[in-house]
C-alpha cells in the first residue's frame, strides 16, 4: 500500500460518496424527512473533503467545504431543505462530481459555474443565519481562512508555519504546530531538514526571553478525558531545563480523598529557547480542563504555599478568573498578570528553601528526559521520510471485500465458457463411443456437468452488478436537460437494485442517456402547456428496471404529450421514408422514430445530439442482443421499453432442428412445448394458421419458412410447437421439426465474428463441435406480425 | 513492546492512510468503520490509544467517545479526534464527550505520530 | 492502638497505576490505616498523577497519625515520575530508593 494506491481508493470512495450524496438529495427532494438521510448526505461531502485535503486537491476541498457548510445548516435545521435549496444542492453535487473527475483524470471544470454555485451555497448558508442569529457568517469566514493551511499539510512544517502560529496564538482553534517537531529539528540534525535561517531568526534569543513560569492546576476532567499531568511535564521537559514544584496544600486527608479528583497544583520554571506558543502547544489538549498560567521571566515562588498559605489563597483567587475555558489572550497575561505575580513573589521571597532545593532534581529530569524522547522524534522523522516507500507490516483489519481487476474476472469467465463447451463435448463423445452403459462414467459426467454449472453461475455472479450507478447518472442528465430546456422534471427510479452482468451495464449508459435526453427534450412539455392541459407543471420521468423471462427490462416512461403521429407521418413522407398514400397503424407510425435519419425536432437541438437519433439507440441495443419498443398515448406520454440479456456470456437453451439446421431457442422465452394434433390447427386468411391451446388460439409461426431455411410450409403435426412469449407480451407457437434437448450454451457473438443476422441473436458451439444459431425469439415474433425482416437470413442458413 | 492504536473512521481512504502512517511508525493498528464497530473492537483489542473520526454512520464519534468513557476497563484510554474543521463547536462537543485531544485532518503523519506520543505513556 | 511488634506492612503496587487503579489503591491504603506501611513500587511501569495523589495524601495522613509511610522499593519509572511531578521533598513522602 502506498500513497498512489490510497489515492486510487480515495477516488473509488468518492464515486460511492457521490452516489450516496445524490440519492440522498433526491430522497430529500421527494419529501424524505429522516435525519439520517441528511446526515448521510453531509457525511458524503465531508468525507470527500477530508480525503481531498490529504491529497492537496485544493479545488475539490474548497468547493466541498462550502457545500458542507451549507449542508451543515440543513443538518442543524437552520436552513430548510426547500425544493429551491435542494435544486442548488443537486447542481452542487454535479459540480462536485465534475471536480472529482477533473482531479482524477486531469482536465478542467467550468470554473464560472463552480464559483457561481459556491456563491449560491454561501448565500444559502448566510441567508438563514441572518434570521437565526450570530454564528454562521463568522464561521464561514473563519472556515475560509483555515482551508488554506489545511490543504498543504502533507509537507514537512515550513518555516513560515512558526510565525503563522505565533500570529495565530490568539485563536485557539488554529492548528498549532506541535512543539515536538521543533525539538526534533533542533536536536536531531541528521536526516532531517535543518531549521532554516528564517526559522532561527524568527526566534529572537534574548537571555531573558527564555525563562518562563508556568502555573498549572488540573481539574479532575483532565484525567477523566485521558490526559495525564505526567505526560504533559515529560513533554515540557523536552523544551529545555525545568524545575517542578508540587503544591499539595489542597490535598485532603486520605479518608476524605476522592481518588479520581484533582488536588495537586504545580509551578514550573522552564529555561527554554522555545516560544510561549510552543509551551502552550504542550497544554493544547489539557487547556480546557485546567488552570494554566504562563508568564515570562522569573516570577516564581508564589507556589511555596505550604509555607505561606495566605499567599497561596491569594494567588489561586487571582488565577481563578482568567483561567476560564477561553483561548488565552497573551497581551492580557503579560500586562496584567506579571505585575501582580511579581508582587506575590515579593511577598514570599523570604522562603527560599524549597525553591532552592528544586533545581537539582529538575535538572536530573531534563538530563534524562531526552532519552525517551529521542526515539519518538526518530519515529516521527521515520514516518515522514518513509511515507513514499511504504512497507506494510501487520494489518489487523479484516477487509470485507476485495477488489479484483475486471480483466481477471473476464478471463475466468471466458475460461469457464470453454470449460462448459468442453464438458458438453466430452459428454457427447461418451455417448458416441457407446460407453454410455457405464453407470460410473455417467454419474461422473452428471457431476461434472453440475459442477461446471455451479462454477459458471458463481463466476457470473462476481460480475453481476445492480443498475443503480447507471440510473443515478441519469438523474444528473435529467437535471441538466431540464435546466437547458426550461422544463421541470422529476425523475422517479424503480428497481435500481436489479442486477445484470457488468458487460451489459457498461453498455447500458449510452443508449439510456440518449433515451432520457430524448424523453425530456421531445417527450415532456414545458410547464405552461402542461398546466394548460390540466397536468401538473412538473413532468415525471419514470425509469425502471426489472427481471423478466431471464432478461432485464428497462422502461423509460414520460407523462408528456405522447408522439405527435401526424407530425411524424408528415416528416416521414418529407424524408421519403413512406409514400404519401400509405396507411400505417399507430404502432407503425410510432416505430418510424427508430428509422435511420429520422428526427422530429424542428431544429436539431444540442441536447438530443446532432446525428444521434433513436435509430442509433436502437442499433446499439440490438448489438447487445436487446430490443426496444415504444408505446405512446397522445396527451398522456410515451413508454420506451428495452430488454436486454442479463449476460452476454451464457444462455440456457433448447436445442431444436429446423430444416436440417440446428437452432437454439432461449429457454427463458419458452412457456411450454406442444405436440399439435391435426384438429388443433386452424387456417385463416391466406397464410395464417392458428393453433388451439386449451381455450385460446395462438398464431403459429413456421420458423423454417420465416428464416428462409426452406420454401414450403411445414406440416405442424409432424413437428413440435414451442409456445413462446415475446417481450411485447404476445404469445406465438414456434414450429420446429424436432427437439434435441436442453443445454447451456456459451454465446458467441455473431456481430463480432460475422455480422448481424435478422432473427438470429448469436451463435454457439455445441458438444459435437458444430455451430448452432441462437434464435432471437422477439424478432421472429415481430416478423411474424408482418413487420419486415430483411432477406439476409438465407446467408445465415448457408453458413 | 508495540503500542496499539485503534482507529475508527468510515472513510476507506482515511483508514488506509492511518494504517500506512501508523504501521510505518511502528504501531500496531486495529481498525473499525464506525462507532458501533469501534466499541466492539475495543473489547477485543485493548488499545493504548484511540483515534476516531466524528462524522460516522450508526454511531458517531461523540457517541463512541462517550461509550468508551463509560467503559469500566477502557475509560482511561486516551482518545484523539480526527476533525477536518477547526470548528470550535465540534471540538467542544468532542471534549465534553471526553476526547483527550484532536488532530486536524488532513493529518500530517508527523503530527499524527507526535499527538499520539503526547497522550500515551 | 497497640504498638506493632512486626515490621511495617508491605503494600505492593501493581504495574499500571493509571486512573483506573486510583480507586483500588485508595481502598487498599485505607484498609491499612492503623499500620506502618512500606510501599513496594518495584514493579511499577506506569504512574499517573492521581495515584501519586493517593500516596501523597496517605503519607500526610500517616505522618499526622505519627505512623510510618515509606517507599521501600521503587522502579526507575516510579522514581522518575515522582521527580517529574516535583514530588521530591522528604517531608512529603519519605523515600528510601535503593538505586
Amino acid at each position: 500500500m502506498d500513497m498512489n494506491e490510497i489515492k486510487e481508493i480515495f477516488f473509488q470512495e468518492c464515486e460511492e460518496q457521490l452516489a450516496e450524496l445524490e440519492s440522498g438529495l433526491l430522497a430529500l427532494n421527494d419529501g424524505e424527512t429522516d435525519p439520517e438521510t441528511v446526515n448521510a448526505v453531509f457525511r458524503a461531502v465531508h468525507s470527500i473533503k477530508g480525503g481531498a485535503g490529504a491529497f492537496g486537491l485544493d479545488d475539490l476541498v474548497s468547493f466541498a467545504h462550502v457545500f458542507e457548510t451549507t449542508l451543515d445548516g440543513v443538518r442543524s435545521s437552520q436552513l430548510e431543505a426547500t425544493p429551491e435549496v435542494l435544486k442548488v444542492m443537486l447542481r452542487s453535487a454535479d459540480v462536485l462530481a465534475d471536480l472529482t473527475a477533473a482531479a482524477r483524470e486531469g482536465g478542467s471544470v467550468d470554473a464560472d459555474r463552480t464559483s457561481a454555485l459556491s456563491l449560491e451555497l454561501e448565500a444559502l448558508a448566510r441567508g438563514e443565519s441572518l434570521t437565526s442569529g450570530t454564528a454562521a457568517p463568522d464561521d464561514a469566514q473563519h472556515a475560509d481562512e483555515t482551508v488554506q493551511p489545511q490543504t498543504d499539510t502533507p509537507l514537512p512544517a515550513t518555516s513560515s508555519a512558526e510565525t503563522e502560529a505565533d500570529l495565530a496564538a490568539n485563536d485557539a482553534f488554529e492548528p498549532i504546530p506541535f512543539s515536538f517537531e521543533d525539538f526534533a529539528d533542533e536536536e536531531t540534525a541528521p536526516g532531517v531538514e535543518a531549521p532554516s535561517e528564517a526559522e532561527a531568526a524568527a526566534q529572537p534569543v534574548t537571555s531573558d526571553a527564555g525563562l518562563f513560569t508556568i502555573r498549572f492546576k488540573p481539574q479532575s476532567d483532565l484525567y477523566a478525558k485521558g490526559n495525564e499531568t505526567v505526560l504533559l511535564f515529560r513533554e515540557l521537559a523536552t523544551l529545555g531545563t525545568m524545575t517542578v514544584e508540587c503544591d499539595a496544600s489542597d490535598l485532603p486527608p486520605i479518608d476524605q480523598l476522592d481518588p479520581e479528583a484533582a488536588y495537586l497544583a504545580w509551578t514550573i520554571t522552564l529555561q527554554t529557547s522555545a516560544s510561549e506558543t510552543d509551551i502552550r502547544a504542550v497544554f493544547e489538549f489539557a487547556e480546557w480542563d485546567c488552570r494554566l498560567e504562563i508568564t515570562k521571566g522569573e516570577t516564581a515562588t508564589a507556589s511555596d504555599t505550604e509555607i505561606e498559605p495566605t499567599a497561596e489563597t491569594q494567588a489561586s483567587a487571582e488565577t481563578d478568573q482568567p483561567m476560564a475555558p477561553v483561548p488565552f489572550d497573551l497581551t492580557l497575561l503579560d500586562g496584567d498578570g506579571t505585575d501582580e505575580d511579581a508582587a506575590a513573589s515579593a511577598a514570599v521571597e523570604g522562603a527560599p528553601q524549597a525553591a532552592n532545593d528544586a533545581p537539582d532534581p529538575g535538572a536530573v529530569a531534563t538530563a534524562e528526559q531526552p532519552a525517551p524522547s529521542l526515539p519518538i522524534a526518530e519515529k516521527a522523522i521515520q514516518a515522514n521520510a518513509e511515507r513514499q516507500t511504504a512497507k506494510p507490516t501487520t494489518v489487523a483489519a479484516a477487509p470485507q471485500t476485495i477488489r479484483v481487476d475486471l480483466d481477471r474476472v473476464d478471463r475466468l469467465i471466458n475460461l469457464v465458457g470453454e470449460l462448459v463447451i468442453n464438458q458438453a463435448m466430452l459428454a457427447q463423445s461418451v455417448v458416441e463411443n457407446e460407453t454410455g452403459g457405464s453407470a460410473a462414467i455417467n454419474l461422473g459426467l452428471d457431476e461434472l456437468q453440475q459442477l461446471t454449472r455451479e462454477i459458471q453461475d458463481s463466476v457470473m455472479a462476481i460480475r453481476a452488478q445492480p443498475v443503480k450507478p447507471v440510473f443515478q447518472r441519469m438523474s444528473r442528465i435529467v437535471r441538466e436537460i431540464a435546466d437547458m430546456t426550461g422544463k421541470t422534471v422529476r425523475l422517479v427510479t424503480e428497481g435500481e437494485n436489479t442486477e445484470v452482468d457488468k458487460t451489459v451495464i457498461d453498455k447500458l449508459a449510452e443508449p439510456l442517456t440518449h433515451m432520457i435526453r430524448n424523453a425530456v427534450d421531445h417527450g415532456l412539455e414545458t410547464p405552461e402547456p402542461r398546466i394548460a392541459n390540466g397536468k401538473n407543471g412538473e413532468g415525471v420521468l419514470r425509469l425502471s428496471a426489472k427481471h423478466r423471462s431471464g432478461r432485464i427490462v428497462i422502461e423509460i416512461a414520460d407523462d408528456g404529450a405522447g408522439i405527435n403521429r401526424e407530425r411524424v407521418r408528415r416528416k416521414a413522407i418529407e424524408n421519403g421514408l413512406i409514400s404519401e398514400d400509405s396507411t400505417l397503424a399507430d404502432e407503425e407510425i410510432d416505430n418510424l422514430i427508430f428509422h435511420p435519419g429520422f428526427s422530429t425536432a424542428e431544429k436539431v437541438s444540442d441536447i438530443s445530439g446532432r446525428g444521434v437519433g433513436m435509430d442509433v439507440v436502437k442499433r446499439s441495443i440490438q448489438l447487445l442482443g436487446g430490443r426496444i419498443s415504444i408505446q405512446s398515448t397522445p396527451g398522456q406520454g410515451s413508454v420506451f421499453t428495452m430488454s436486454l440479456p442479463l449476460t452476454l456470456a451464457v444462455l440456457d437453451g433448447m436445442v431444436v432442428s429446423v430444416a436440417d439446421q440446428t437452432l437454439v431457442v432461449p429457454l427463458t422465452a419458452i412457456i411450454e412445448t406442444l405436440q399439435p394434433e391435426k384438429s388443433d390447427v386452424h387456417s385463416f386468411g391466406s397464410s395464417q394458421r392458428l393453433i388451439a391451446i386449451r381455450d385460446s388460439f395462438c398464431p403459429l409461426v413456421d420458423v423454417g419458412q420465416l428464416l428462409n431455411f426452406r420454401a414450403e410450409t411445414a406440416d405442424p403435426v409432424k413437428g413440435v410447437a414451442l409456445l413462446v412469449e415475446s417481450e411485447g407480451g404476445g404469445q406465438r407457437a414456434l414450429m420446429v421439426d424436432a427437439i434435441q434437448g436442453q443445454r447451456q450454451v456459451v454465446i458467441k457473438s455473431l456481430e463480432a465474428n460475422y455480422s448481424s443476422v435478422p432473427g438470429i441473436a448469436a451463435a454457439t458451439i455445441l458438444g459435437d463441435g458444430r455451430v448452432a444459431l441462437i434464435l432471437d425469439v422477439d424478432s421472429v415474433v415481430a416478423a411474424s406480425r408482418g413487420q419486415s425482416m430483411r432477406q439476409e437470413t438465407a446467408l445465415a442458413a448457408a453458413s | 513492546m508495540k503500542k496499539k492504536v485503534l482507529t475508527v473512521d468510515d472513510s476507506r481512504t482515511i483508514r488506509n492512510m492511518l494504517l500506512l502512517t501508523l504501521n510505518d511508525a511502528g504501531f500496531e493498528t486495529v481498525q473499525a468503520e464506525d462507532g458501533v464497530e469501534g466499541l466492539e473492537v475495543l473489547e477485543e483489542s485493548n488499545p493504548d490509544v484511540i483515534v476516531t473520526d466524528i462524522n460516522m454512520p450508526r454511531l458517531d464519534g461523540f457517541g463512541f467517545i462517550e461509550g468508551v468513557r463509560q467503559h469500566d476497563r477502557y475509560r482511561a484510554v486516551p482518545i484523539l479526534v480526527l476533525t477536518t474543521e477547526s470548528d470550535a463547536e465540534k471540538k467542544n462537543r468532542a471534549r465534553q464527550a471526553g476526547a483527550t485531544g484532536w488532530i486536524v485532518k488532513p493529518f500530517d503523519p508527523t503530527k499524527l505520530i507526535a499527538a499520539i506520543e503526547r497522550v500515551t505513556a | 492502638m497497640t504498638e506493632l511488634n512486626e515490621g511495617p506492612h508491605i503494600l505492593k503496587l501493581p504495574a499500571i497505576l493509571d486512573l483506573n487503579a486510583a480507586s483500588r489503591l485508595h481502598e487498599q491504603v485505607l484498609a491499612l490505616q492503623d499500620k506502618d506501611v512500606a510501599i513496594d513500587a518495584s514493579e511499577v511501569s506506569r504512574v499517573g498523577a492521581q495515584c501519586v495523589q493517593v500516596l501523597l495524601s496517605a503519607a500526610a495522613s500517616w505522618r499526622a497519625a505519627d505512623r510510618q509511610f515509606t517507599v521501600k522499593h521503587s522502579s526507575e519509572i516510579f522514581a522518575k515520575t515522582l521527580t517529574v511531578l516535583g514530588v521530591t521533598d522528604e517531608s512529603i513522602i519519605s523515600m528510601e530508593i535503593a538505586q
